[in-house]
């Protein structure tokens, strides 16, 4: 497979570009710059939680823009791109088609980023990436809010049309001798999480409008000063978040199915079986969003349907993991890179969802709802599941993109320590909770608990943070040096493990790729 | 294919190097447009937030008048109790000193030195209103609710009374009134 | 090609029953523990920016800490006159989103005497991690 040109082209061209590799690239590079970001806030974070009192951060109007901003960057400015750049580079060459089905509204869709992370990062507001009313309309400060509040419509919009692209191209351009049922499990993840977006993103752009009309005091839909609900507004952003966070999952998961059976040398143990996890998933997803309200004062019944609901989610995503290690089983497999990144995140999307089950049992959200225990449940997700597919996958794309090896011994490096860090941070957060911390505090009383849990949290971040900065130095390392790449099969799996259909670029000219 | 056999390099240590420099430059410029503007972004109120504290743009309840009578220095301090359940001006309830009684005819002009001397953040306002945090008189402010003084922060104000009446002066920080922090000014 | 699927609807199967039994439990646990005993003493629950107020059905009002008899029963109406903010007695598991323009209720009766932490446990702002109180239970 091939995905880049062997001459080099002006960077000018790759930024005006519309192929698919090219805004793939630019997806590519803007989220990873973003994870920095988050990733650098999210240590300023930890430093100062290692103690009670004031350490790195002064005040408590910082401490919490940074968290607001620290969760908006990696959600919005990650993992969403980041997902969007693999489908921009593969989604057309599995369904055999030369590019997007709309390839400038590709490009757009891309360029309305980075003006939207200026917005967000440049405001920093301080109301935690929910933005709950009333707060977010009577005592936020502006213009910070606001500029949130723009900056997070252009994003929508952003992702509105770069899915819209996704479910055209795999379902009206694929080509004629492909079934859909035979697409690649990537492929069909972005499907689906495509399809999630379409039907879940545009209440929360309503729910986004109502908060400026709110914010100005023109309208009264979350002021109860005014005669509004506050929870209204809960149940229309987590109506869109609940499955956001699917749509999040959901490509890291494809990922993880391009990586596992190529590296395990056999073929995925049952295809259909993946299709019909990531239908019912998309599905399911929509039955679930009051479970992060179980606090607000919902009557039982109403909490009851949302356990329901949440649980009804959990089969198939054990059918995924199932999937996964029934591949595995009797594969020869190789443990490169990409292949110990795919794995661990199984592991601890597993250990992710089991503390998801404790969550949505009613009774016990009561302990554990806004707590630490929270902060490590999701952290596994997003971090542990969604990070840990999404940079296995940019390790196995890296010398397909550059045609370049990357340093497999530092990538094992990275790997070690971003796994073990995961583990100490976020299995003691689960902990913490417990002992009742709450979240998005910029400081704690002296609980001798609370203090040594909270010290092996900041160490746990600071390994993780060495492994992310042998991560940046391994990719420019090997972007400018690396050894060059044998492209038939960079990772010497044998056999015919590429893409029957290469793909080409026609800014590259005549006869080369 | 003949693609397939020669060696391909897509990169380069210079293309790499561009890319760093166009990254890191931007987040460079972004942090200096950022950190340049202070807290400006954080300086204001919603509309709505302005009509829930009471703070509006018309007329002062009590409009600003010329000084025609003398200067009254008076310098407050905010104080906590150990417990935070306890705030007050410049000592604690039950002390001597607590929430002093500032008299003044109209037309004084009353100057208030103020020092955040706790541990806590709060702000500083003259109002007419017998309760809650709003009703500002203009130019009696010193740092808001949204944007206090941290703690060893300061800020002077002035307050010229054009009518006569018992007038507030409160710490503007929601609840901070209710917890001790307001003290009378009768003007004559 | 033909796989013969049965170890994985076998697998479905059993984490479907882990499921259902979980769901079953907690539905159960939830509905004993959702309704007040009728003789539960009210108590009014005022959050604010940044401190709780308490009034008791005699009309004592205390602020910033509560006193309460042992193995007594209680019912909390919580509510706020800002923005959002969550009561919440972590070692007795009373846990309550503060909302303004309603009144939310939880219950509890403790059964340890001493001194316990109430914090909040919904972000509502600039000292949100500082919104505490102090609980006493007496032995009466």
């Amino acid at each position: 497979m091939v995905l880049e040109l062997a001459r080099p082209r002006p960077i000018w061209q790759i930024m005006f570009s519309t192929h698919h590799t090219d805004v793939g690239l630019l997806y590519l590079v803007f989220s990873l710059l973003a994870m920095f970001v988050g990733g650098a806030m999210a240590i300023a974070l930890r430093v100062e939680l290692f103690a009670p009192g004031a350490q790195l951060i002064q005040d408590a109007m910082t401490y919490n823009r940074l968290f607001t901003a620290h969760g908006t960057t990696m959600i919005f400015l990650f993992l969403l791109p980041s997902a969007a750049a693999v489908g921009n580079y593969l989604v057309p060459i599995m369904v055999r088609y030369k590019d997007m089905a709309y390839p400038k509204l590709n490009a757009i869709a891309f360029w309305m980023i980075p003006p939207a992370a200026a917005l967000v990062w440049l405001g920093m507001a301080d109301f935690g990436w929910y933005a709950n009313p009333p707060y977010s309309v009577i005592s936020a400060p502006a213009p910070a809010a606001e500029m949130w509040i723009f900056g997070l419509k252009v994003l929508g919009v952003s992702s509105i049309l770069s899915s819209i692209n996704f479910v055209v191209t795999i379902l009206k351009c694929k080509h004629p001798d492909l079934s859909l049922g035979k697409v690649p499990l990537l492929a069909w993840s972005f499907l689906t999480s495509s399809i999630i977006v379409l039907a879940a993103m545009p209440t929360f752009a309503a729910a986004l409008l109502m908060l400026l009309t709110d914010r100005l005091g023109v309208s009264g839909f979350f002021n109860p000063a005014v005669g509004g609900d506050p929870i209204a507004y809960q149940h229309l952003f987590w109506f869109t978040f609940h499955p956001e966070v699917y749509v999040l999952v959901i490509p890291a998961i494809g990922m993880m199915y391009e990586i596992i059976p190529r590296f395990s040398r056999r073929p995925i143990f049952s295809h259909s079986s993946g299709v019909a996890a990531f239908i019912i998933l998309a599905l399911v997803s929509f039955a679930s969003w009051a479970h992060h309200m179980f606090a607000t004062g919902m009557s039982f019944t109403e909490k009851t349907v949302f356990m329901v609901g949440t649980l009804a989610a959990v089969p198939a995503s054990a059918m995924h993991v199932f999937n996964f290690l029934a591949t595995m089983w009797n594969g020869r497999i190789k443990f490169a890179t990409p292949m110990m990144w795919a794995v661990g995140g199984i592991a601890l999307f597993f250990a992710a969802g089991a503390g998801g089950v404790v969550n949505t049992a009613m009774p016990l959200d009561f302990i554990t709802h806004d707590s630490y225990w929270v902060v490590g449940h999701f952290h596994l997700f997003v971090f542990g599941t969604i990070a840990f597919g999404t940079i296995g996958f940019v390790y196995y794309l890296f010398p397909y993109i550059t045609g370049r090896m990357y340093n497999e011994k530092w990538g094992v490096v990275h790997f070690i320590l971003a796994f073990v860090g995961a583990c100490i941070t976020f299995f003691t957060q689960h902990i913490l909770g417990l002992f009742g911390m709450p979240r998005r505090i910029y400081d704690y009383p002296e609980i001798d608990a609370w203090i040594s849990m909270n010290q092996l949290v900041s160490v746990g971040a600071m390994i993780i943070l060495v492994g992310m900065v042998i991560f940046l130095g391994n990719m420019i390392y090997s972007m400018a040096k690396g050894k060059p790449a044998n492209l038939e099969d960079p990772f010497g799996l044998g056999g015919k493990y590429y893409y029957p259909f290469a793909q080409r670029n026609p800014q590259h000219g005549e006869g080369g790729y | 294919m003949s693609e397939y056999d020669e060696t391909v390099y897509r990169t380069s240590p210079g293309r790499a190097a561009k890319l760093m420099i166009i990254l890191v430059g931007l987040v460079v410029v972004g942090g200096v447009i950022f950190f340049a503007l202070g807290d400006y972004w954080i300086s204001e109120l919603s509309p709505a937030g302005k009509a829930f504290a009471g703070i509006t743009d018309e007329e002062d309840a009590a409009p600003a008048v010329a000084q025609t009578g003398a200067d009254i220095p008076v310098t407050l301090d905010f104080i906590e109790s150990k417990d935070f359940r306890t705030l007050a001006f410049n000592a604690l309830p039950g002390e001597p000193g607590n929430n002093p009684t500032i008299n003044a005819k109209v037309g004084d002009r009353i100057i208030f030195n103020i020092l955040n001397a706790g541990k806590s953040f709060h702000a500083f306002g003259v109002t007419l209103n017998e309760e809650g945090f709003g009703g500002i008189l203009s130019g009696t402010d010193i740092a808001a609710a949204n944007n206090p003084l941290k703690p060893g922060e300061g800020g002077t104000s002035e307050f010229i009374p054009g009518e006569p009446g018992t007038y507030y002066y409160i710490c503007t920080v929601p609840g901070h009134r209710e917890l001790g922090m307001v003290g009378t000014i009768i003007v004559e | 090609m033909a796989h013969s699927n049965w170890a994985e609807w076998i697998y479905l199967g059993v984490v479907t029953a882990l499921l259902i039994y979980v769901g079953a439990e907690a539905w159960n646990v939830e509905r004993i523990i959702d309704h007040a005993p009728a003789d539960a003493e009210i108590i009014i629950v005022t959050g604010q920016q940044w401190f709780w107020t308490f009034e008791h059905e005699d009309g004592t009002k205390e602020v910033g800490e509560l006193h309460l008899k042992k193995d007594h029963a209680y019912k909390f109406e919580v509510t706020s006159k800002d923005v959002n903010h969550d009561f919440n007695i972590p070692e007795f598991v009373v846990l309550m989103d503060a909302i303004p323009g309603r009144i939310n209720t939880v219950w509890f009766s403790p059964n340890e005497a001493g001194e316990f932490e109430i914090q909040c446990r919904e972000y509502c702002g600039l000292i949100h991690y500082n919104m505490r109180a102090k609980l006493y239970v007496e032995d009466v």
